[in-house]
């Protein structure tokens, strides 16, 4: 007898200063978006560009991570460290995430200077050019 | 812990330069068109192998231009050229563009779409097989039945 059961991928993106364009290209079927800063101009364009629908407050993104605790779900925080520092405190809580941290280090230093993120996860520095881009650091 | 690594860092065979982003149809300063080794001696954008991150807004490139005597022109990038080189989806930058009179540039300080990509497409592999094993099992529990 095999169960055949539909996997599910629940993905959130926190993404600072424009929306991570690419996840629904990789077949995720849920996307979240909240956009931190963004000013209501912005917001107006975004829904005109069709990502309306994935754009989301803070407190609906917590509430939708704290509301997908029987699955195991990845978050996927995309943008400087202080955005790091703002949404870590959020969802630090929540042990079904899986947490990803893309951080920009336009300078190459390849160091970060929040302590916390530094001894307590596994980092890999990546180049734009290494992904086929064009821009100085990575 | 990243699953794939080496995956992650395998380079790209994509190696799209400056030029592949510059339009011809923007207008700017006129000059006569400079060598590599003249325009890197500008300190202009176009003698860089890659864009700078730090001051890519303030620096000038030397580019194509049709409205040119000189069918070249020294000027900053454009909006829409530096949303090229983030990854903008065109759809957004159309929708952006049409509305916003000063398009918020802040993304260029940002990590960009591609290195997200390049990630999630890394960490999806695992999933992605995952599916493919359910649906095998799937069809072997099909024909138990039929038989």
């Amino acid at each position: 007898m095999v169960k055949v059961t539909e996997p599910t991928t629940l993905a959130f993106v926190f993404s600072e200063h424009w929306p991570a364009f690419v996840a629904k290209s990789l077949g995720v079927m849920e996307v979240h978006t909240y956009v931190h800063r963004a000013s209501l101009g912005l917001k107006e364009s975004l829904i005109q560009g069709g990502l309306g629908e994935t754009l989301s407050s803070s407190e609906t993104m917590i509430q939708r991570i704290i509301d997908s605790v029987p699955h195991q779900a990845k978050c996927w925080i995309h943008g400087s460290e202080k955005i790091v520092d703002f949404i870590l405190p959020l969802i630090k809580d929540q042990v079904h995430l899986n947490v990803y941290f893309v951080i920009s280090d336009s300078g190459g230093q390849k160091k970060l200077s929040n302590e916390f993120l530094q001894s307590n996860f596994t980092w890999a520095f990546l180049t734009h050019k290494e992904v086929g881009g064009i821009l100085q650091g990575g | 812990m990243w699953k794939n690594l080496p995956d992650i860092r395998s380079c790209s065979r994509v190696t799209p330069g400056i030029r592949d982003y510059v339009n011809s149809t923007v207008s700017g300063k006129e000059i006569p068109t400079l060598s590599y080794k003249e325009a890197k001696e500008l300190w202009l954008l176009s003698g860089m192998d890659l864009l700078p991150r730090t001051d890519i807004l303030q620096r000038e490139v030397l580019a194509p231009s049709v409205f040119s005597s000189f069918q070249w022109c020294r000027r900053k990038l454009s909006v829409p050229e530096l949303m090229d080189i983030f990854y903008f989806e065109v759809r957004v930058q159309k929708g952006i563009l049409r509305r916003a009179k000063n398009p918020s540039v802040a993304f260029v300080k940002e990590p960009h779409g591609k290195l997200l990509h390049r990630l999630m497409v890394s960490e999806s592999t695992q999933v992605s097989l995952e599916v493919v094993q359910e649906i095998h099992y799937s069809n072997q529990s099909t024909s138990i039945q039929v038989c």
